[in-house]
């Protein structure tokens, strides 16, 4: 016996079908840019047993030394289930990392890559610790600079992980110190080199030169004066026993060189001519070495003035 | 309209008679409050934890309630309800959607609630307001449609037990299905739009971890489980109006 | 225009291991039920009774033939406008009032408020329940959810009234009013259709009745075509002797009593020759008493006849 079918049903269900067809690829198409797919199936709330996962690995963190290769397999095992449980979760990858990394580094940096691998998981924290674990436990200066590298471009990056990177490159070029002081002279993003460009562009010198705090830039400039010191005091050594004229010519460039780029770093300012360090208004002897050096801001009686006119004696500048 | 709106208003003032719904949205509550004491197990994360708590109790409430129009369409059949119901000038097909429209009514009320007071929680919790909970919420209450689209499909031909189980396997696995999405037209990605996709209703991984999810996005997958749920509910008025009743 | 009318009317289930067995619930019934009439729809226990009243309702699916509800047919949602039905052992919404759960039929038979609300007060009082208009169903005993059952039926002035099994869980007092209520019920025009095992309410109730025997219309119309004499008896005032023994072949006992002679015929085929032997014998005050058989007997005689003709298979 037939009875009737709802035709309206019928027409409704192909309709919607092909709209929600039409719906779903639409937005799995637009989630795409945005949506980072976990690892592993959870019903949806692999987020959830992330923390849940957290906060019982909070607990066994302290259960044994992570130092004990089968404690850091344990650790690992369970910061890969988190982090494949919710690939965002920066701070496991990072913590995870740095737990196990003393005994077993290589798969610190396995599950570090692992997030690196995350388009979406822009955070700084990751690649400065995979360099850090790079250069420490497995002394590879060649590893750690490509992971600070990345960090470097990462928003939010701070200035220490740009030293870390010419320190990593500095390693990589056997701390020669003329060209460390390149490597010193680009992160202030000094306008003009004139040095070979051996070691390539750095690519954070845009906006570079824009310190944290004045403390970060006057350790770097000190770290400038220090090895700008000792080239000039390498060179000029080496030139006094050198015989062959082109390497004389080498050396005096070098030196040339330096000094130039002493003038362009500190561009006016007042420095000792042998330590390369500032001294302050007034000064008649660096503070660094003691070598005499020519006073300025200071009144024909050597009073150090804090304006036009001395406030003791009333004199202008001599 | 007005019998699909008398079945619609008859079960979710049943739904809302429950004193147990009450409890059970006050401890829910006290549990995503609680997540302000695991400062210490979570390392610092207990803020994370609050929000992401938060979530999973609208996506549970949002799947229990999918699992209540089983129960309640149910018990009709097996108390014979339905026959009293049916025996008025009353289609099979207003019968049906009255009590999905009644559930779905009284589930907005519940989750509306809940984001209601997880949203205050995350403020005294965060020193200001996280309005990207509200997304998530809109995520849930898409998930909460669909759950109860295939809740309604399934007892049009199953009986209690199988219906709560399939729906609760349905929310499970339609979680897997965003794998099969391939940007060719393949059988893959046919399944993909013809199978239920929950996952496109997830966003509480990224909210919680503060990436940008666009509203438009959050328009375009609520928009999907809705039109999707159409779709159930035809397929579930074709069966049902073949069904002998009693 | 029949208020029920049923041309082949079929309902096969698929049951067993794989749906491989056939029950047929109901085999090819052609019923026809006019208007204000007490229709008694009985049958032993699953000889199809519910099930006909469901597939009028459409709560199931025949499997052939078709049926109309005052000329609507019964797959149109329409034919239950005018219909009121009471179930067996009838469930309600527990979690409702009772005068809630009226207003709740009302809205479905869309009734306007006003006329709802008059309703409501009217079916309270007509049932019994005023008193308890503001009880939930659920702290009902079964006799009140039967009465508040009934009150739903005919929340709409309903022209028909389907009652499956009604005088279930009903004491005497209930049994008497509902009986009542159902035969003002006739009294205003409307038509009753209920189905029933009780045989004797259904005599005392009935205008017609169908009986049905595993799913086949066996008997159907008046009661008082369908019950044939099964005694008679002749009496007259005197009797002589010669007469009396010409009386002895054809009767099964022949006594005196309240001065008269009482002749038991052995059948009510003899009546003619009785009668005609005794106006040999002069008599002409012959008083004949037919005796009809009762429901009980004419229902279990057409069950054992059926039986007989469509032996049962047992599997």
């Amino acid at each position: 016996m037939k009875t009737n079918l709802p035709k309206t049903a019928i027409v409704v269900l192909i309709l919607a079908l092909l709209g929600s067809v039409w719906l779903s690829r639409c937005a799995a198409r637009d989630r795409s840019s945005i949506v980072q797919p976990a690892r592993r199936t959870a019903a949806g709330f692999g987020k959830f047993m992330s923390q849940l996962s957290w906060i019982r690995l909070t607990q066994l963190r302290g259960a044994g030394s992570a130092q004990e290769k089968d404690v850091a397999a344990m650790l690992q095992r369970r910061f890969e289930t988190i982090t494949d449980l919710d690939p965002l979760f920066a701070d496991a990858y990072e913590q995870g990392a740095m737990d196990i990394a003393h005994a077993a580094p290589e798969d610190a940096l396995r599950l570090l890559d692992k997030a690196l691998a995350v388009e979406k998981l822009r955070n700084w924290k990751i690649p400065v610790t995979a360099g850090f674990i790079a250069m420490r436990q497995l002394k590879s200066a060649d590893r750690a600079a490509a992971y600070l590298e990345k960090a470097v471009r990462l928003p939010d990056c701070p200035s220490y992980a740009h030293r870390m990177l010419i320190y990593a490159k500095a390693q990589q070029v056997d701390n020669e110190p003329f060209a460390v002081l390149n490597l010193w002279t680009d992160y202030l993003g000094a306008r003009e080199r004139t040095g070979p460009g051996e070691l390539g562009a750095m690519p954070f010198l845009a906006g570079a030169g824009e310190m944290r705090s004045g403390e970060d830039r006057e350790r770097v400039l000190a770290r400038v004066s220090e090895l700008s010191q000792q080239v000039i005091a390498d060179s000029q050594a080496q030139l006094a026993k050198e015989s062959d004229p082109a390497r004389k010519t080498e050396l005096q460039t070098r030196i040339e060189q330096t000094q130039n780029i002493i003038g362009l770093v500190y561009g006016g300012q007042h420095i000792c001519a042998k330590c390369f360090r500032k001294y302050a208004a007034g000064d008649r002897f660096c503070a660094h070495d003691g070598t005499e050096v020519a006073p300025y801001g200071v009144c024909p009686a050597g009073h150090v003035m804090h304006g036009s006119f001395c406030h003791l004696c009333g004199r202008a500048a001599k | 309209m007005n019998d699909l709106f008398t079945i619609c208003k008859t079960t979710y003032t049943r739904i809302l008679r429950t004193r147990a719904l009450y409890l059970l949205l006050a401890i829910l509550l006290l549990i995503v409050a609680a997540a302000h004491l695991y400062h210490d197990l979570t390392m610092g994360r207990e803020k994370e934890l609050m929000f992401d708590t938060g979530a999973v109790v609208l996506a549970v409430v949002g799947l229990l309630t999918g699992l209540v129009v089983v129960f309640d369409v149910a018990r009709d059949m097996r108390e014979k309800l339905v026959v009293t119901l049916l025996s008025k000038p009353l289609g099979r097909t207003q019968y049906l959607l009255g009590k999905f429209a009644g559930v779905i009514w009284a589930g907005t009320i519940n989750l509306a609630i809940l984001t209601a007071g997880i949203s205050a929680l995350l403020y005294l919790e965060n020193g200001s307001g996280r309005p990207e909970f509200l997304k998530a919420a809109f995520g849930a209450w898409g998930a909460m449609v669909m759950a109860t689209g295939i809740g309604v499909l399934l007892i049009t031909f199953l009986t209690e037990i199988p219906a709560v189980i399939l729906t609760l396997l349905a929310f499970g696995l339609g979680h897997a299905t965003e794998r099969l999405y391939q940007s060719q037209w393949t059988i893959g990605s046919i399944l993909f739009g013809v199978l239920p996709n929950f996952a496109l209703l997830q966003f509480k991984s990224e909210l919680s971890n503060g990436l940008a999810v666009d509203w438009s996005l959050i328009g375009l997958s609520v928009a999907y489980a809705c039109v999707y749920t159409v779709a159930l509910l035809s397929v579930g008025a074709i069966l049902f109006h073949r069904r002998d009743l009693a | 225009m029949n208020v029920i009318e049923t041309t082949a009317l079929t309902k096969e289930y698929l049951v067993g291991w794989r749906n491989q067995t056939r029950l047929l619930a109901l085999d090819d019934l052609n019923l026809q039920v006019g208007a204000g009439k007490i229709f008694g729809f009985l049958g032993p226990n699953g000889a199809g009774k519910s099930t006909t009243i469901k597939l009028l309702l459409g709560l199931i699916t025949p499997t052939k033939g078709t049926g109309t509800l005052m000329g609507i047919s019964i797959h149109d949602k329409n034919a239950r406008e005018r219909v009121g039905f009471l179930p067996e052992d009838p469930s309600f919404c527990t979690y409702l009032r009772a005068d809630e759960f009226l207003e709740l039929c009302g809205k479905m038979l869309h009734l306007e408020r006003a006329a709802r609300r008059q309703r409501i007060d009217e079916l309270l009082d007509l049932v019994g329940l005023a008193e308890k208009r503001r009880t939930k169903i659920a702290e009902f005993s079964r006799g009140m959810m039967q009465r508040i059952g009934l009150a739903q039926a005919l929340m709409n002035r309903p022209d028909l009234v389907l009652l499956d099994e009604p005088l279930n869980g009903l004491d005497p007092y209930g049994r008497k009013e509902l009986k009542t209520i159902l035969h003002r019920q006739k009294a205003e025009g409307k038509t009753v259709f209920f189905s029933s095992h009780i045989l004797s309410d259904v005599q005392e109730m009935c205008d017609e009745v169908g009986i049905l025997n595993r799913g086949r219309l066996i008997a159907a119309g008046r009661l008082s075509d369908l019950l044939t004499a099964r005694h008679m008896a002749l009496s007259v005032p005197e009797l002589e002797m010669d007469t009396l023994k010409r009386l002895e072949p054809l009767a099964t006992s022949i006594t005196r009593q309240q001065q008269r002679w009482h002749v038991q015929l052995k059948d009510p085929s003899c009546k003619d020759e009785a009668g005609a032997v005794l106006r040999q014998a002069g008599q002409s005050a012959i008083e004949v008493h037919a005796q009809s058989e009762t429901l009980e007997e004419f229902f279990f005689r057409r069950i054992e006849e059926d039986d007989h003709e469509r032996p049962v298979h047992n599997l």
